[in-house]
């Protein structure tokens, strides 16, 4: 390859670089649309509802996400309803659930029992 | 304005008034803690988020004639332990997924409830219908002239129709919710809180919808905070 191979190659390089950068701030389609409520993506919630299956005694096509949030940049809480029952589930944006516990037991900062499902 | 009956007018009239008693209680107790989203669209053509509301809605429908991108129908990884064919709606975000088998879906673009009129529950499909008949609800007859022109049913395949050309109603058990999954004669409307608690698609979609969808289908409805139908 010449001296002008060499260059060009550096531009070719150089510009998907740049397009790469320009491509990166722009969201993907699927993520063109957000709220200020910050819920946690819908199938992180159904992840929550099958996870406290175990805990509650709850066959989890009776259990509904009533509300979530954003903890932090990873990590979401979501409450659930289990036939009347309250739960609060933590999980992660890669659908790894931290724990689930008795609503009352996550308001009072009791420590969270180990999730059975994942 | 967008409940409807599809025949059957008489029985499930007393059914409305006993569930509208329902919902008002509930609206008058839940409505207050139903958070108030504001939706934000990523403009391409600023390269900004720009605050999405009705009026925001209408110029840009009007301008490009198609949705903004977020809300148009594309497949989406989905992780879920839902069978495929299970239909679950994001309220708050206003999507709705059809779950696919290999972690996808379908996601689709909706209008939900406005204020007051939004709900969540785990319901089913309890039947379709093409060309649907709307039937406007007593209390929109009462305070609207145009819906009191269709207090007997509005017949389906009108333009005019607002539940377009495709309704899947949802049930509880064997009862209906009044609750359905229609199209739209206003379509800037997806994407917005606007109904009276159906679930608007645009024309388009709501045919495709239709088309993969079978009665009996399982319906998750997951709206933060709203009052709780829960069914099933």
């Amino acid at each position: 390859m010449d001296a002008r191979g060499i260059t060009f190659g550096w531009l070719v390089l150089a510009s998907a670089g740049l397009l790469g950068g320009c491509q990166s701030s722009t969201p993907a389609p699927q993520d063109m649309a957000r709220t200020s409520l910050g819920t946690a993506p819908a199938d992180l919630q159904l992840m929550c509802a099958s996870a406290a299956a175990g805990p509650s005694g709850v066959d989890s096509s009776r259990i509904l996400p009533t509300s979530s949030s954003q903890l932090d940049a990873t990590n979401y809480r979501v409450d659930l309803d289990a036939a009347g029952s309250r739960f609060t589930c933590l999980i992660d944006s890669s659908g790894s659930v931290r724990s689930v516990t008795p609503a009352t037991a996550a308001a009072t900062g009791v420590a969270p029992a180990p999730a059975e499902a994942g | 304005m967008t409940m409807g009956t599809d025949g059957q007018r008489g029985t499930i009239v007393g059914k409305m008034r006993r569930f509208g008693l329902v919902l008002a209680a509930a609206s008058l107790c839940l409505g207050p803690l139903v958070a108030l989203a504001e939706t934000q669209i990523y403009d391409a053509r600023t390269g900004k988020w720009v605050d999405y509301d009705k009026k925001k809605a209408r110029q840009l429908y009007a301008r490009n004639k198609q949705l903004p991108e977020a809300f148009r129908r594309q497949v989406v990884p989905f992780r879920t332990a839902e069978a495929p064919g299970t239909i679950i709606i994001d309220g708050n975000q206003h999507f709705l997924y059809l779950v696919q088998p290999g972690g996808q879906a379908i996601r689709y673009g909706i209008g939900v409830g406005r204020e007051g009129f939004g709900w969540a529950g785990i319901v089913r499909v309890g039947r379709k219908a093409e060309n649907p008949t709307w039937t406007p609800p007593p209390e929109m007859v009462a305070r609207d002239p145009n819906a009191a022109k269709w207090a007997a049913g509005m017949p389906g395949g009108r333009p005019d129709n607002p539940l377009g050309p495709r309704a899947l109603y949802l049930y509880v058990g064997n009862s209906d919710t009044i609750y359905r999954i229609h199209g739209t004669i206003e379509p800037w409307t997806i994407g917005l809180d606007v109904s009276s608690g159906c679930i608007r698609l645009n024309n388009e979609d709501v045919i495709d919808l239709y088309g993969r969808v079978d009665v009996g289908a399982k319906v998750i409805v997951l709206m933060q905070g709203a009052a709780l139908y829960k069914g099933v």
